[in-house]
């Protein structure tokens, strides 16, 4: 029995270091533009959707979009693949992902649309 | 007003019986009265169906005076729609929720011999769910008419809606009856029989939950073209994590019915599930996640509620089960590994702990927010993660198949050899298609060996300590097996999750895709096959379109619905047994990329492929008194063009362009004019017109996704059912053969 729980508690030991070392890698935190510059890691941006225009990158490798950051940072953000629904009608917009050159290269894309679909709160 | 007035009166008499059980527990005397009371559970459901009633009226009879008719609803939406608008809001749904509580808390009071306190706490419960209502009330009123609504997010608009929410909202609302009967039992001192009376409602409340889920994630696949059925997003998560935990809990059941082993387990699963359920809902409704998630969702006030709800059901139920956990009796006898009681246990407690492994992912935002800097997890966390879970599962599944419900296994563990080539099988199979990764291939093979296990069935069923192996009992056994009315239900769900892994792995791990701008009628190659765009076909002039492409020679449509400022791009798939072609149309350029351009007398510009326009003249117009003219000259290749563009005076200080084309090609309008300058914008139609960024992807053996959840769905609901109707009987036959 003794044997048979330390087995156990080894096993939950390895799980939950294994856990704790995915976690740490896969973590992503939110910064500004200016931060991710500097960082190596994919990083989150959250920024405003000034001109609400999605062009074609690289001759439609994927899209390009302006994106401006809480700190007023205006970047190009880059992402090989297709635009997300309504994202010409979002106002702020979520970017996953890291820099390259220039550009945010986006590996993934959190759309936040307002639109008349959500109802403030305070319009009683 | 009445809906108001009738959601506070069930709160009233919920409060009542719930009172009145509390005062005769203190005071120690079982009265009569406080039987008595208990009819007002009747009267609470029977107003809670008036306010449901209410709520369906006012949406079906466009009442849009009141707050949530206007938000969810519009005049023109089908019935199906207006149907769907009861749910699509966070108040509909705590209403529905509240009344798939307490039905099921009437089908509960109609049961017999349920611990006499279980009716209290599943009414404490309702209490909560009420008093969100209450709060969060669907009957709030504008001060003025309002004459149309703003209707249902169009991305909400599919049948799907119809069934995916109220299927979730049944299993949330089943879980609570699992918790009031563990905490009554607790109460009450019985600890063991609650088990059995826990079972099928942990199994349909299971079965509601896995369905939804998988709804759910056809929804996303079919219609919404996110790419995929799962994304972890965390509205996702948390109705997968109380799947999970309910998962875990019915087998934590099933082996407490026959072992002792089990039963604080079992009482943890109840809090699991329950607490995770409310904290789900604490997450997505609070609008602490709304920067992480696809699904929108906004703080609407119910969060500091929520978490309060979460802490107490957490606290209460946490320190009533430790109050009594030297009581709970434990394992007398010492317990061999090599039985299916050992392993069952084991997988439930790994299936917690994948619940427990994706509810911390999906909790890292808010706990690094608490921390000060806000992070979160990729999906990698949980791809990564959840890999191993599966693959232990997978071995504890193909053992149990070998092992004997009690006492110990007596063979050798060679039995699982002959399996072996199954394991291969599904390998190869992977293989093929072509996934990669140590990882990935061995969950794969473990996937086969647990598929083939289930096929093969136990060696023997019982009596394995004394019997030794031959074939004629072998044979026995396993007719016995075949005939235990039981056991199908488990080997279907077993079977399906078998599937669903394979598939999940190999649709996801052989995912190829290719993102690539079509034009109109030109052939393209994407991933290998031939594309051409055909363009848009109108099937409602401004509302329903859809884009046209030949894939292969096959046609393929994909549809498009616009409904005002929003536009919903449907995937177009083309299904295959074996691999589906799936075009994700995701951008239409049919405007062409316009150019501001200053344009003075002196200079000239060199527009794209070498348009030169020249300003040569600007001036007032003389037909048309406050209108703008300028003339351009346009040269291309040599050819020359001049054109008048003009901004004619609209009145009240209003301008309006006329666009001007040349070559067939540029569109010209003049934006405002000065003496010797003006502004212009130059739209190429050649770049625009009929272009359209598709995403075309593979997604191999996704059937197998789809198989595997419908196995599950099928496996579990059909538990439930059996075990509703003819659990018992079998259970006292099993423990006579015991």
């Amino acid at each position: 029995m003794r044997r048979r729980h330390l087995i156990g508690i080894i096993i939950v030991v390895l799980a939950i270091s294994f856990c704790g070392m995915a976690l740490r890698d896969s973590l992503s935190p939110y910064v500004s533009f200016a931060e991710a510059r500097e960082s190596t890691k994919i990083v989150q941006v959250k920024g405003d959707f000034v001109d609400k225009k999605v062009s074609l990158w690289d001759e439609g490798r994927g899209i390009s979009f302006f994106l401006e950051d809480e700190e007023g940072t205006r970047v190009r953000v880059v992402y090989a693949g297709a635009a997300p629904d309504n994202i010409s009608h979002a106002t702020s917009v979520v970017v996953a992902g890291q820099y390259q050159g220039a550009d945010f290269l986006a590996e993934r894309i959190l759309v936040k649309c307002p639109s008349k679909y959500q109802v403030e709160g305070d319009r009683q | 007003m009445i809906g108001f007035v009738a959601v506070f009166l069930a709160l009233a008499f919920t409060a009542v019986p719930v009172a009145a059980r509390s005062i005769g527990r203190f005071s120690r005397q079982e009265t009569a009265r406080g039987k008595k009371s208990e009819a007002c559970y009747y009267i609470a459901a029977a107003l809670i169906a008036a306010a449901v009633l209410y709520l369906g009226y006012i949406i079906l009879t466009d009442q849009f005076q009141y707050r949530y008719v206007y938000s969810y609803s519009a005049k023109n939406l089908t019935l199906l729609y207006k149907t769907a608008a009861f749910w699509a809001g966070q108040e509909g749904s705590f209403l529905l929720w509240v009344f798939l509580h307490s039905i099921l808390g009437l089908l509960l009071k109609r049961k017999k011999n349920i611990p006499p306190d279980t009716l209290a706490v599943h009414g404490l419960i309702q209490i909560a769910l009420l008093l969100i209502v209450l709060i969060k009330s669907p009957f709030m009123m504008f001060a003025q008419v309002m004459t149309d609504g703003v209707g249902l997010n169009p991305l909400l608009q599919n049948p799907w809606m119809i069934s995916h929410p109220p299927l979730l909202f049944l299993g949330y609302a089943g879980l609570a009856v699992p918790l009031a009967l563990a905490m009554g039992s607790l109460l009450d001192r019985d600890y063991e029989s609650w088990l059995k009376q826990a079972l099928p409602w942990s199994l349909a409340a299971w079965a509601a939950l896995g369905i939804g889920i998988f709804i759910g994630g056809f929804w996303a696949y079919e219609v919404l073209g996110w790419g995929g059925y799962w994304a972890w997003d965390p509205v996702e998560n948390s109705s997968l994590i109380p799947w999970l935990a309910a998962g875990a809990l019915v087998h934590f059941l099933l082996t407490g019915i026959r072992r002792k082993m089990a039963l604080k387990p079992a009482y943890l699963a109840t809090i699991f599930a329950y607490v995770t359920v409310l904290y789900g809902t604490f997450l997505t409704r609070s609008g602490i996640l709304s920067d992480f998630s696809t699904h929108s969702f906004s703080n609407q006030g119910t969060g500091q509620i929520l978490a309060l709800l979460v802490m107490l059901v957490l606290l209460l139920s946490s320190l009533l089960l430790i109050a009594k956990w030297q009581n709970i009796p434990r394992e007398e006898n010492p317990t061999s590994l090599q039985n299916r009681a050992s392993l069952t246990l084991i997988g439930a407690a790994v299936l917690a702990g994948l619940g427990l492994v994706v509810l911390l992912g999906t909790s890292t935002p808010l706990i690094t927010s608490l921390l000060g800097n806000p992070q979160s997890v990729n999906a990698s966390f949980y791809n990564i993660t959840s890999l191993p879970f599966a693959a232990i599962i997978f071995l504890l599944l193909s053992l149990a198949s070998l092992f004997p419900w009690k006492g110990q296994y007596g063979g050798s563990l060679k039995r699982i050899l002959p399996l072996l080539p199954a394991a291969l099988a599904v390998i190869a199979l992977g293989f093929i298609f072509p996934v990669r990764g140590p990882f990935n291939l061995l969950v794969l093979g473990l996937a086969g060996l647990a598929l083939a296990a289930q096929f093969a069935g136990p060696e023997k069923s019982f009596n394995s300590l004394d019997a030794p192996s031959n074939n004629k009992t072998k044979r026995a056994s396993q007719t016995r097996t075949a005939k235990r009315p039981v056991k199908r239900p488990s080997l279907i769900a077993h079977i399906g999750l078998c599937c669903l892994v394979t598939g999940v792995i190999i649709s996801s791990a052989a995912d190829r895709k290719e993102t690539a701008v079509l034009t109109l009628g030109e052939e393209q190659f994407m991933l290998g096959r031939s594309i051409v765009y055909l363009g848009e076909e109108h099937l409602i002039e401004g509302k329903e379109h859809r884009y046209s492409f030949i894939v292969d020679g096959a046609s393929m449509l994909a549809p498009v619905r616009m409904e005002q400022d929003f536009t919903v791009y449907e995937p177009a798939i083309k299904r295959g047994l074996f691999k589906d072609i799936y075009l994700a149309p995701s951008l239409t350029q049919d405007h062409g990329e316009e150019t501001y351009t200053l344009l003075s007398e002196k200079s000239k510009l060199i527009g794209t492929d070498g348009l030169e326009l020249r300003l040569t003249d600007v001036g007032m117009t003389e037909a048309m008194p406050g209108s703008v003219y300028a003339t351009l000259q346009a040269i291309l290749n040599g050819e020359y063009q001049e054109v008048r563009v003009l901004l004619v005076y609209m009145g009240e200080g209003k301008y309006e362009p006329t666009a001007q084309t040349v070559f067939d090609r540029y569109e010209l309008s003049l934006v405002a004019a000065e003496p010797g300058e003006v502004l212009l914008t130059v739209c190429d139609q050649k770049t625009a017109a009929g272009l359209i960024l598709v995403e075309l992807s593979e997604k191999p053996l996704i059937n197998l996704v789809w198989l595997g959840a419908l196995m599950i769905s099928i496996g579990t609901a059909w538990a439930a059912g059996k075990r509703r109707t003819s659990f018992p009987k079998a259970l006292f036959e099993r423990k006579a053969e015991l």
